[in-house]
């Protein structure tokens, strides 16, 4: 067993040296994380910027012009009274919305007033373009404000017949709208999760392949196997030094993440997040137990692959393993079974996001993740390590 | 003391695919690859010996079972008193191997390279630096040792190639063209190492195709052809069988022999 262990030790030395001397793979593997922690920053601060500009544009007056104003002034004063500036605008309204000279205009026709005193219908002409999206907001307004003029004057003149204006209206809708930027935030926290995972999963690609498929590629897989070093000492080697870059880029990834949390102004969108340094380091152990399976099933594919080339197209493969289950719980958010907490990827996904969302997570979720990645990393590298000296593996045949 | 009893290697090659055709239209099972046949000798200490024969006569392959990467369809191997399908890593301890076309860690340095496989063999401190230092001396690699092994010549990566695999000092010696494609000075310096080897007594084989270098070299040679041993013995043996002068007209008689051999069966 001491033998093993030197083994072991000797292995990880060496591929540590040259995964160190391999500055392209190493700017790779840490551009990732900052890469990503760029992306959760803009678009926290995207996010934030668009609420901001919503509650600026709620505030601002609506401006409203309208051909034959005098022709209705009941329906100008409910206007004004809702808030809405009205203009006067002159004959050329519709050719002035068409080159865009107006948002949009409200037509009123030169009979309304005669209309109006006999109780006919008048029709009333709202010009616009709707291909501009940023007057739809404005527009929908002006309408709503309309329709409800339209069907209080209605209802008055019903009531002055001595019927009941519930009558003409069989049902009345009333929008509850719950979204809100506090929710857009949430959808933006709950990503982070999914980020962190897919850094598990890809942060060390080029390495494993590099150290297993690579090295049979250079010829020197060969003479490595004739030693008589176990095999699974060379095996355990090579992943630890997998393993060991994973850590650091997740130690980069979550020190930046910390940076970002302390200055990206998150109570913007009414998210308390208060996420400590302590938080992190307990995201990191409950990553570190997706990163030992990760790693493992990087080595078995690699392992198996005919060329370098091929094993990174079967590691781009494998990132749609994780993706499956998180794309799941992106889509559905409140989805949970106790199951959950027994599937690799889904389980930490869980304990991530409640360590970040500030909910608690139990020991108990913790020794599950654990305990299933140990196991399945196990029987990963067991069954890679009995393959390792396979004439298959070394000469392809 | 290398010893190979019996030693056969059948390869299947992956069977096309062809289901379209009905059983009795299918190809015969021709396709199988006899690698080796029935191959027995015994390597003695304090003798270089080398193998001789065609492209594609089986030398990788023999090579390749005696140090155990290849299991062998019949037969077995004993390195000393291991057998290999029994202690395969225990016989790995006593060789060394310079497998054919091999390749080395290019971000790492010579003596990086040299000083891994010593580590793995499980030599560490002062023995194995000694060792490494002396390989490089004998070799004339000074100016090479501390570079990495990037942008190496193929000259210069024989020569590390061949450091790392003897830089346990093992006492079984297996090359497999170990002076492919060398210039002469360093054909020269491969050529003293395995003198310096032989007089320490150890057991050295190495395959080749050519037919001035194992002349020089071997005390005894083993022609290889279509996975057989035609002929075994020192270089007037060979001769003798061969009905020659040379080593080379030897050589192709018995190749000729043999092939002609092959078609009236």
């Amino acid at each position: 067993m001491n033998k093993f262990l030197q083994t072991l030790l000797i292995v990880w030395r060496k591929e540590w040296r040259d995964a160190l001397r391999d500055k392209k793979s190493l700017r790779m593997a840490f551009l990732m994380p900052v890469y990503f922690v760029a992306v959760f920053v803009a678009s926290s601060l995207f996010i934030i910027h668009m609420s901001q500009q919503s509650r600026a544009t709620t505030s601002e007056p609506i401006k409203l012009s309208v051909v034959g104003a005098e022709q209705l002034p009941a329906l100008v004063d409910w206007l004004q009274e809702r808030g809405i500036q009205v203009q006067a605008a002159d004959e050329q309204a519709y050719q002035q919305v068409q080159s865009g000279q107006l948002g949009y205009a409200l037509i009123v026709p030169e009979d309304a007033r005669e209309k109006f005193a006999t109780g006919e219908s008048i029709e009333l002409a709202l010009v616009f373009d709707a291909t501009n999206n940023k007057l739809q907001g404005a527009i929908h307004f002006v309408r709503q404000q309309i329709w409800s003029w339209n069907a209080r004057v209605g209802s008055l003149r019903l009531l002055s017949r001595g019927i009941s204006p519930a009558i003409v209206n069989p049902v009345m809708v009333r929008d509850l709208n719950v979204a809100s930027d506090q929710k857009m935030g949430f959808f933006v926290m709950a990503s982070l999760p999914m980020l962190l995972i897919l850094t598990v999963f890809m942060a060390t690609v080029g390495f494993s392949a590099d150290m297993t498929a690579g090295e049979r590629e250079r010829r020197s897989l060969e003479s490595l196997l004739i030693t008589p070093a176990p095999s699974g000492a060379l095996l355990l080697g090579k992943w630890l030094n997998s393993l060991s870059l994973t850590f650091l880029v997740l130690v980069v990834e979550l020190s930046l993440l910390a940076i970002a949390f302390a200055y990206v102004p998150f109570k913007e969108l009414g998210l308390r997040v208060h996420v400590t340094p302590l938080d992190l380091l307990v995201v990191l152990v409950a990553l570190m137990s997706l990163a030992i399976v990760a790693t493992a099933l990087q080595f078995l594919i690699s392992m198996f692959a005919r060329s370098f080339k091929d094993a990174q197209t079967y590691m781009g493969l494998m990132i749609f393993i994780p993706m499956v289950p998180l794309f799941y719980t992106l889509l559905n958010p409140s989805a949970y079974a106790d199951w959950f907490r027994w599937v690799p990827v889904l389980a930490q996904q869980l304990v991530v996001k409640d360590l970040l969302l500030g909910g608690d997570v139990p020991l108990l979720a913790f020794a599950q993740a654990w305990l299933v990645a140990v196991v399945l990393a196990a029987i990963f590298l067991r069954f890679t390590a009995q393959q390792l000296r396979k004439p298959k593996i070394v000469y392809g045949v | 003391m290398i010893r190979v009893e019996h030693l056969s290697k059948i390869f299947h090659p992956k069977k096309q695919k062809n289901s379209a055709l009905p059983a009795a239209k299918q190809l015969p099972e021709a396709s199988v690859i006899t690698a080796l046949n029935d191959v027995s000798f015994t390597l003695k200490d304090g003798e270089i010996t080398g193998l001789l024969g065609l492209n594609g006569a089986g030398k990788s392959t023999l090579m390749r079972l005696i140090y155990g990467l290849l299991q062998p369809t019949a037969g077995d191997v004993w390195v000393n008193e291991h057998q290999l399908s029994v202690a395969a890593n225990a016989a790995r301890q006593q060789l060394g191997v310079l497998p054919d076309d091999t390749g080395l860690y290019k971000r790492l340095s010579a003596r990086e390279n040299i000083r891994y496989f010593g580590e793995l063999q499980g030599l560490s401190g002062l023995q194995l630096e000694e060792s490494i230092n002396q390989l490089i001396n004998w070799l004339g690699m000074e100016a090479i040792a501390d570079r990495r092994a990037e942008g190496f010549s193929l000259g210069e990566r024989m020569k590390t190639a061949l450091a790392r695999a003897i830089v346990h000092q093992p006492q079984h010696i297996l090359l497999d063209e170990p002076t492919n494609g060398l210039d002469v000075i360093t054909t020269r310096s491969v050529r003293r190492l395995l003198h310096e080897l032989k007089a320490q007594n150890r057991c050295v084989i190495f395959s080749s195709h050519l037919m001035h270098e194992v002349s020089g070299l071997c005390d005894r040679i083993l022609v290889i052809h279509h996975g057989r041993i035609l002929a075994d013995g020192n270089l007037e043996t060979i001769m003798e069988i061969g009905q020659a002068t040379n080593l080379e007209d030897a050589f192709v008689n018995l190749v000729q022999a043999a092939n002609k051999e092959s078609i009236y069966e």
